[in-house]
């Protein structure tokens, strides 16, 4: 007999978020160094200096999920086989190429900050891409689909694409397009596997190793989980897509002056209603019943 | 497998639920109260009146490609090449439960006043002597017995295919159960 852990993970849940948040900040800010106006105005600076505080909260917030905090470093032991290890090592690099990106934004030098910002964007979304093979392991077959890695990119998109948006139209209307292009592609993507991954519980709920894991997924019966799927649906694909469709076509229109106002609260409820989303992923972890 | 794996043989068609095997190996392992190595699981299946119950005495499988050992970031597990026996080293272990996740069974479990993991490492102890188990001696049906799986195999009914236990394919086990016609996953 199976059932689920109950656990939603939430130090797990920081770690994942704040991964896909730092990725999402490197590679706007490498956009707007590639941009044909590169010095730093106002929140751009404070989006490229905040890169190495969120790798290290993420990193902070995975350590409480360890029963011995201080002993972290055995886990890059295993480097060539466990996935935890690739993990944990792409993390490390991301955060050290964080620094030097965080770095050059504070002290405000830009030769070669743009170079450093590609290995930064290049090792975040690398690091993004072995915490979701983490997941997608044949013990957890509700996991093991593209769902998983589809919201976890969708997450890095639409929020990096988001704090883009928020100051974006100062580096030029094509900058601020390549924004919101990555928060509707990030929202739709984020939409989509919400319904993939409802989709594949609802196809093994009867299977050989799955059939007490819809307890963990909405149900009638379940309303915090109910609750934890809409807002989810609505904050990271409904949301954001919404938003930046009505920004998209820039002109100086009240509705989009008005959308670009509310890109800071979008951006943070995006953020809440991913880490909702994997809340919601974690609960779903399953074993075999204790009892 | 390797030559000599040992493995248990469960016979779940005596299984009585009684629950000795789980307070044998909780005592001789000093498990704390949040973590039993071995635990009997009850499946129900059916609908009446053609329902079906059984009972499964299981601790860890000693997979052939035991998931804990390949993605442990520690390290900690190791499958004995004399014996196929997969011993976990609480020395290197730093509680991650990742191995929670990955072991399809269920095996390792976390405790959570030792902040880490523990599974059954067979009593490697106690067999090294000539010695059984603690769940093999105390079990008051004789339900369960330890050999070598070869020799195992060729039993009446011997099987790793039970309805309601995860596909064998992931990791291969090698222990083996006895169940009833109806509990076999053909």
């Amino acid at each position: 007999m199976y059932e689920r852990e109950g656990s939603r993970e939430w130090p797990l849940v920081i770690f994942t978020t704040a991964l896909q948040l730092a990725c999402g900040l490197a590679i706007v800010t490498t956009v707007f160094d590639f941009s044909a106006n590169p010095a730093p105005i106002g929140l751009s600076r404070v989006f490229g200096i905040a890169i190495l505080p969120t790798v290290a909260a993420g990193v902070l917030a995975s350590l409480l999920h360890l029963g011995h905090p201080w002993l972290a470093w055995k886990a890059f032991c295993n480097f060539g086989r466990s996935r935890l290890s690739v993990e944990i090592v792409l993390t490390s690099l991301f955060g050290a190429a964080a620094l030097l990106d965080s770095f050059l934004w504070w002290s405000g030098r830009i030769e070669l900050r743009a170079a450093i910002g590609v290995a930064t964007s290049i090792l975040g979304l690398a690091a993004v891409l072995s915490s979701a093979a983490v997941y997608m392991i044949p013990s957890q077959p509700l996991w093991r689909s593209g769902w998983l890695l589809s919201s976890f990119v969708g997450t890095l998109l639409a929020v990096g694409g988001g704090l883009g948006a928020t100051c974006g139209a100062q580096y030029g209307t094509g900058v601020l397009q390549i924004f919101l292009g990555l928060v509707i592609a990030g929202g739709l993507l984020s939409f989509v596997s919400a319904f993939w991954m409802r989709n594949v519980f609802r196809r093994l709920a009867h299977g050989k190793l799955v059939f007490a894991q819809m307890q963990a997924i909405p149900t009638r019966r379940n309303a915090g989980s109910w609750l934890s799927f809409v807002l989810y649906v609505l904050l990271t694909g409904i949301l954001p897509v919404v938003l930046a469709a009505a920004v998209l076509p820039v002109g100086a229109t009240g509705i989009e002056v008005t959308a670009l106002r509310l890109a800071p609260a979008a951006v943070a409820a995006m953020i809440a209603g991913a880490m909702l989303g994997r809340s919601l992923m974690y609960s779903t972890g399953t074993a075999l019943s204790r009892f | 497998m390797p030559r000599g794996q040992i493995a248990f043989f469960v016979d779940a068609t005596k299984c009585i639920n009684c629950k000795t095997c789980e307070i044998a190996c909780t005592e001789s392992n000093g498990s704390g109260s949040s973590r039993r190595m071995r635990k009997v699981r009850t499946f129900e299946r059916g609908d009446f009146p053609h329902v079906v119950a059984y009972n499964i005495s299981m601790s860890c499988n000693h997979c052939e490609l035991p998931a804990c050992l390949e993605h442990c970031p520690t390290g900690a597990y190791t499958k004995r090449a004399s014996d196929g026996i997969v011993v976990h080293d609480p020395e290197k272990c730093i509680g991650c439960r990742y191995c929670t996740w990955l072991c399809p069974y269920g095996a390792p479990e976390f405790d959570e006043d030792e902040r880490k993991v523990g599974k059954c490492n067979l009593c490697v102890d106690e067999i090294e002597t000539g010695e059984m188990p603690a769940c093999v001696k105390s079990c008051p049906m004789r339900v369960i017995e330890v050999g070598l799986l070869e020799e195992i195999d060729g039993r009446h009914g011997a099987t790793i295919s039970v309805k309601g236990l995860p596909p064998p394919e992931v990791t291969r086990p090698a222990c083996r159960y006895r169940v009833r016609i109806e509990a076999r996953d053909v």
